[in-house]
């Protein structure tokens, strides 16, 4: 086998809710001959190899203990899975296709599953209410600024602007979420 | 860990055949993974995902924990036994599953008796 060494970047906004929909992307993109071999925030790095294929899965795990780390890619590597990268708790697997299977998932019953989406919901809600006090405080401050300095307080405004964009796709992710596990909870 | 026998039932199957594999002796996940799909001929199948977050609930919640005097050879790999909570537990089931099962075949051989 002999390997190209060529790597592309490509951008790409996603959204957490939509994680399964990001899985089929690179699985569809790993069947063009491009792999992904770093994960990030907005930008990916693949590489091309035509000869191979693979599927991608990703779970989500906060796990800080380094021996734990391990041994949950250990895991992950004995029934098949590479982990190729890691972003956010958002962990990055693949293997390699096996013509006629047709799904390879990772999570094969529905309580592990809904285990799975309460984690990332519990992500979202803390991340959403951490923001709330703060942004309270900056909207004091551009009340508290408006008379002195208008420049300052309309910085400040825009970081309020942007903050309760923020909280407000946090707050619809982790109302995504929980309509997923209902849909799993009540079939 | 403050969870009573009954507060743990009904098992999922994942959970249930783990203890099973477990009451045998320690084992790895993955080596778990492959005697449960071979008990139940291929029926259960346990995905990694599924297979990680069952071992760590049952650790936490005290049925299995890490086999005392850990393997030397590979570190990375968890070698998993069932505690004496474990055991109870799924004894508890296996009543629980009994009863469930005397019931509907008394239930069947009744009508079969009346009827036919």
């Amino acid at each position: 086998m002999t390997h190209v060494d060529q790597f592309v970047a490509r951008t790409r906004v996603s959204f957490v809710w939509n994680y399964e929909r990001d899985e089929e992307w690179l699985t569809s993109l790993s069947a063009q001959g491009q792999h992904l071999v770093k994960p990030g925030t907005f930008r990916y790095r693949f590489e091309q190899d035509a000869s191979v294929r693979y599927v991608y899965r990703l779970d989500y795990h906060q796990i800080k203990e380094k021996g734990q780390l391990d041994a949950y890619y250990a895991l992950f590597e004995d029934m098949g899975w590479e982990h190729v990268g890691s972003n956010m708790g958002w962990h990055y697997f693949r293997k390699p296709c096996v013509e006629g299977e047709t799904s390879t998932p990772i999570y094969t019953d529905r309580s592990s599953l809904i285990q799975l989406l309460k984690r990332v919901q519990l992500m979202l809600i803390v991340l959403a209410f951490a923001n709330v006090p703060i942004m309270f405080v900056n909207i004091f401050n551009v009340w508290n600024w408006n008379d002195r300095s208008q420049t300052i307080s309309g910085v400040i405004t825009s970081v309020v602007v942007l903050q309760v964009l923020v909280v407000i796709l946090l707050s619809y992710g982790s109302v995504c979420f929980q309509r997923k596990i209902r849909r799993l909870a009540g079939h | 860990m403050k969870d009573s026998v009954q507060d743990l039932l009904p098992l999922t199957e994942a959970y249930f055949y783990i203890l099973v594999t477990l009451y045998r002796g320690d084992a790895h996940g993955y080596a778990m993974m492959q005697d449960v799909e071979q008990m139940s001929r291929g029926r259960v199948r346990i995905g990694a995902g599924t297979l990680y977050t069952a071992l760590s609930t049952l650790q936490k919640k005290g049925l299995i924990d890490f086999a005392q005097g850990a393997d030397s050879t590979d570190s990375r790999r968890k070698l998993y036994a069932i505690t004496d909570k474990g055991r109870e537990v799924l004894k508890g089931e296996m009543v629980r599953l009994e009863e469930l099962l005397h019931n509907a075949r008394q239930a069947i051989e009744q009508t079969l008796g009346g009827g036919a």
